[in-house]
């Protein structure tokens, strides 16, 4: 996926480009997937799109950089409005991300990550 | 930040979201088979071309043009096409007098049933922003003058309304089937940066 171009690093101009490349609806994995995260919780009913989009405008509004960052304030979002839900703590979150970050030596399943 | 050997790391984010997906996983919020199909629906089948399924039949069936200008949530659902994020559909029909324009200023609310999920330059801080202020220089950016006697209408969907634009049927297609004019109808034309023309085609956009 990572090439030359970093999509995560990509700036806009600050002219809006006549005829500007889409690309796919996500640029890393990790967007679709936590997109699809917000959805489907939403859709289970674990709370309504509303709650979810204030806390998306506010993350956006704090984060004018665009559209690198746009996904960054997507999960940002959903992981405080699943913070404030009591879904999943952040102290809960950031010791999983820190326990995936750390490689597991002999023995373990190494990450077989897709 | 990481100190991983042999993979390149895998970037912060991207841990991030496999972290909360395990938890929520196991905590049995989301089922993960679950996610791939919502995902995978929304990477490639949910799209343009329901939206233009939705103008074509308006095109060939003004008693379904009307009921759409009237109630675009009910009438989308005729042609069985709903879902999140369509909940509250107003259909704007663009005329030889008024052109249409969907933006959302706040974030990226789009329509997601009839049009999928917004190009990149949608959510872009200089597209919400001028298409406010200043609707007719970003229209031409895209290559579209609008005649100073037409005026310009902006949607702005930061309500519970999500919009589409009905865009105008473009002549010398009086003999075309329904099918047919669905194949020239683009996603731009509905979010109201282009119009559909002859060799417009729905297939050069994803």
């Amino acid at each position: 996926m990572a090439k030359s171009t970093d999509p995560d690093s990509f700036v806009w101009p600050a002219k809006l480009p006549a005829k500007l490349d889409d690309g796919p609806p996500f640029q890393t994995p990790w967007q679709a997937r936590a997109f699809g995260v917000a959805v489907s919780m939403c859709q289970a009913g674990y709370y309504t799109w509303d709650e979810f989009r204030d806390r998306l405008i506010a993350e956006i509004a704090q984060h004018p950089g665009e559209p690198a960052e746009y996904y960054q304030c997507w999960l940002n979002a959903l992981e405080k409005l699943l913070a404030e839900k009591g879904f999943v703590p952040g102290s809960e979150l950031n010791a999983r991300t820190q326990e995936l970050a750390t490689p597991k030596t002999a023995g373990g399943a190494s990450s077989a990550s897709s | 930040m990481s100190t991983q050997h042999h993979n390149a790391p895998e970037a912060e984010p991207a841990l991030r979201v496999k972290a909360l997906e395990a938890l929520l996983t196991e905590k049995g919020l989301i089922d993960p088979q679950a996610l791939d199909i919502l995902v995978d629906t929304y990477e490639k089948k949910v799209g343009p071309k329901n939206g233009a399924k939705v103008v074509a039949r308006a095109w060939v069936d003004p008693a379904y043009k009307k009921r759409l200008l009237a109630n675009g949530t009910t009438a989308i659902a005729e042609l069985g096409i709903s879902g999140m994020q369509g909940e509250d559909m107003v259909v704007v029909e663009n005329t030889p007098a008024v052109h249409n324009l969907i933006v959302c200023t706040l974030c990226s609310c789009y329509p997601w049933p009839t049009l999928g999920l917004p190009p990149v330059w949608y959510k872009s801080a200089p597209y919400r922003s001028r298409a406010v202020s200043d609707p007719r220089g970003v229209l031409k950016e895209f290559g579209l003058e609008i005649p100073a006697n037409v005026e310009i209408r902006v949607w702005d969907s930061s309500a519970e309304i999500r919009y589409m634009v009905l865009p105008e049927r473009p002549k010398g297609t009086e003999n075309m089937s329904e099918e047919q004019l669905a194949e020239l109808i683009t996603r731009d034309s509905m979010i109201g940066v282009a119009k559909v023309t002859l060799d417009s085609s729905a297939g050069s956009q994803a």
